[in-house]
């Protein structure tokens, strides 16, 4: 009985792969805004034929870059290619990979938690890869794929078969509908900030996040980046590490843990080779200036968070690194 | 370590199988599984692993004192028990009691170890074990399957499994059978009831009779679906290495009386406090008034035993209550016949009711909790659901339990087919396969939930 227990398991698991084999690349809808948001960054940054700035990350970047006055300082077409920190590190690198050109600039304000990713892809980049982006399935390791294929939920899986999806998305908060020519967020004045965003915001002033005590900056993430970096060096494109914007928490100046984190983040990232300019607590402002969570500004902090970012980054745009 | 853990069965036991079975010498063997019981127990904390080694030591000397004694046995066997009893009742008692300011954790299985030992120094006592060893002593409290939330097992009847011959491997096949079924019970039965419960009870201002109806039901076959899994668990576990630990559950849901139920709810529990308590005050061989009090104190002591408080006194009460009114009622000549299916019926609603109690902890929201239940204000019921609504409604999922608790084979039973001598269906083996991929890849996706007798 025992061989044909463990046969049958095995037996299952194959059927499984199967499931998932035959749904991959049906769209699903939790993923469908960010999709639709890369499209629109995609053709704005196609139809740029000069060298351009490209600001990589997740929604920090979406929300608190103000790409004009970037283009405006420096000169040169800026593209905003922040959407989303869910779909994880290894996806933000896929998706901007391709609109890459030599001597492109990148510049790259990621939230902290993607710096220690750590072959444990989140949700929604579970969810876009086998809707959307199947072929960088191949491409992960062995580890992130066998995580994929145990850690998918039943949920998504039926929603893979009977989703009836796919069109773009253009009511709510998140969409392209809010994204202006440069892809940056237009939907994020404080006249729109409800009531249950500011709860959200200080539910996490009061349990803030600890990246710090999370941090692991021997991960696979690293070595995703250090590979990024060079291959923008193999075609000559210049990459710069800043610090994302979080919502301030004195507990990340007066905890050690986490003082240490933000305080050593530049030592530690230069010593792998990546190149970090500023001071993460330069990029933290108060819990006023966020829009609806702590990575989000307003339309009026993301100035003050561009302006500090041009000032960090000036001296390193135009020399050759 | 959770047995509904990754830890617990990649990290721990799986190497641990493997091992055993390559050592050849029984003795080793026994030494292996007690090095690793304590590694599993001391895994929860140094003070409860403390308490547990001082209980084992303490009792063990007690024993050898009572059997090598000539005169004074009672008294020391009282002693032993006073003993026992103490860890017990501060911990699980101070607080309540207003012994102490502060509440503290209680030590992980208290309850299970202290009744376990007390039933031991009365087989001692009573001369039902010849000779104890050390090492089989520590044996019989700490393996690990049957530590945290019993069964209760009896001295003799687990040392006498330990001659650890060649590997029974029908053993091994019965293990991973309930082993699966457990798991399956545990992380998709009755951990997809926790949020519906939650939601009822947490919320008992603001939902409807109907919600309130939804959240006892969903937390009666929450229970039911933990302690059955854990009951499954642990016997599976134990199979692995050889040992026949006693059945513990036996699907109580079907009882036609409260009588019943008792015999298959918690059934080693259920006969230690028939053993110990209710047998010494005279049992049924007294007068009816006699009997009833041996049934209420008896049962008193049950509720206690699950945890201090109003409510788990008064759940004890009236499940006595009610095992005296079946009593008398069993007595009189000029019953009524009343069919199964409503005897079971009337059963399962009156247990699950008293769940209540068992839930909320609290004797104000508990009776607040009934106002709404029997205020039957339907109000707010749902009729018209889309297909989706209604695959994914709490109503289906408590249709379903009903289907799997009262019509479907209990764990003894599927058992007991896989044991039998007659060639097993292709089919069977399928669905059990089935059930643990199931149960092992959802747990990657859910947050580990502990059982609740774990509380205990």
């Amino acid at each position: 009985m025992l061989k044909k227990f463990t046969l049958y398991f095995i037996l299952i698991f194959l059927l499984w792969l199967l499931i998932l084999f035959i749904q991959a690349s049906n769209p699903t809808k939790s993923t469908q805004w960010v999709f639709d948001v890369y499209n629109k960054k995609y053709n704005i940054a196609m139809s740029i034929k000069k060298p351009k700035i490209v600001v990589m990350a997740g929604s920090n970047a979406l929300f608190g870059i103000n790409s004009k006055m970037l283009e405006n300082k420096f000169k040169m077409p800026v593209v905003n290619y922040g959407v989303n920190a869910g779909i994880d590190l290894p996806l933000i690198l896929y998706l901007t990979k391709r609109i890459l050109k030599p001597k492109d600039i990148v510049i790259v304000p990621l939230e902290y938690p993607l710096y220690s990713y750590n072959a444990k892809p989140l949700e929604l980049m579970i969810d876009y890869i086998l809707s959307r982006e199947s072929k960088l399935f191949f491409q992960l390791t062995l580890k992130e794929q066998l995580f994929i294929i145990w850690n998918i939920s039943w949920k998504r899986v039926s929603n893979g078969y009977f989703y009836k999806g796919g069109k773009v998305i253009k009511i709510g908060q998140y969409g392209i509908h809010h994204i202006d020519k440069y892809g940056d967020q237009t939907y994020s004045d404080i006249k729109y900030k409800t009531s249950n965003m500011k709860n959200i915001l200080n539910k996490f002033d009061k349990e803030p996040q600890t990246y710090g005590k999370d941090s692991n900056l021997n991960s696979l993430g690293i070595k995703y980046l250090k590979e990024f970096v060079l291959l923008c060096k193999n075609r000559n494109i210049k990459v710069l590490f800043v610090p994302s914007t979080l919502m301030y928490n004195k507990s990340y100046l007066k905890d050690k843990i986490e003082s240490k984190f933000y305080n050593n983040l530049k030592n530690n990232l230069n010593q792998k080779g990546l190149l970090f300019i500023g001071n993460p607590y330069n990029y933290m402002q108060s819990k006023d200036n966020y829009f609806d969570t702590i990575y989000h500004l307003t339309t009026k902090a993301r100035d003050i968070r561009t302006k500090r970012l041009i000032k960090d980054i000036s001296q390193y745009i135009n020399i050759k690194i | 370590m959770l047995f509904n853990s990754y830890e617990f069965i990649f990290k721990f036991l799986i190497p641990i199988f493997i091992i055993f079975q390559y050592i050849n010498n029984k003795d080793i063997k026994l030494y292996f599984l007690i090095i690793t019981s304590i590694v599993f127990y001391y895994l929860n904390g140094l003070e409860p692993f403390l308490i547990l080694i001082s209980s084992i030591l303490i009792n063990y000397w007690f024993a050898k004192n009572i059997q090598n004694r000539l005169k004074s046995k009672k008294k020391f066997l009282i002693t032993i028990i006073i003993v026992n009893l103490l860890p017990l009742i501060y911990y699980k008692y101070a607080y309540s009691l207003s012994l102490i300011e502060e509440s503290i954790i209680i030590p992980l299985a208290i309850s299970f170890y202290t009744f376990q030992q007390i039933a031991f120094q009365f087989d001692i006592y009573q001369k039902k074990i010849d000779n104890i060893t050390f090492k089989n002593y520590i044996f019989f409290v700490t393996f690990f399957p049957q530590l945290i939330a019993g069964p209760i097992v009896h001295y003799k009847g687990l040392i006498k499994q330990i001659n650890f011959n060649k590997i029974n491997i029908k053993y091994v096949e019965m293990g991973l059978i309930l082993f699966s079924i457990g798991l399956f019970k545990k992380v998709i039965l009755a951990n997809s009831l926790i949020p519906i419960s939650n939601y009822s009870f947490d919320n008992i201002h603001t939902i409807s009779s109907y919600d309130a109806w939804i959240g006892i039901l969903a937390y009666s076959f929450e229970i039911y679906f933990d302690f059955s899994a854990y009951s499954d668990m642990a016997i599976g576990l134990a199979l692995f290495f050889g040992i026949k630990l006693p059945i513990n559950f036996n699907s109580p849901y079907k009882s036609i009386n409260i009588r019943e139920f008792w015999r298959s709810w918690h059934i080693t529990l259920s006969t230690f406090l028939k053993e110990h308590i209710y047998i010494p005050l005279g049992g049924n061989r007294v007068s009816i008034f006699r009997q009833s009090f041996n049934l209420l104190f008896t049962m008193i002591i049950a509720g206690i035993w699950h945890g201090s408080g109003l409510s788990f006194f008064l759940w004890g009460l009236i499940h006595g209550l009610l095992l005296v009114i079946y009593n008398i009622y069993n007595k009189n000549l000029y019953t009524i016949k009343i069919p199964k299916p409503i005897s079971i019926l009337i059963t399962f609603i009156i247990i699950t009711l008293l769940w209540v109690l068992f839930k909320v902890n609290n004797i104000d929201m508990a009776l607040e909790y009934y106002k709404l239940l029997f205020s039957f204000n339907f109000d707010n019921i749902n009729l018209k659901l889309s297909f989706e609504q209604l695959i994914l409604s709490k109503e289906l999922l408590l249709i379903l339990m009903i289907v799997i608790v009262m019509f479907l084979p209990n764990s003894l039973e599927v058992s007991n087919y896989f044991k039998s001598d007659k060639k097993i269906k292709d089919r069977y083996i399928f669905v059990i396969a089935l059930l643990l991929f199931i149960s092992l890849k959802s747990m990657a996706l859910i947050p580990k939930e502990s059982f609740i007798y774990f509380n205990f």
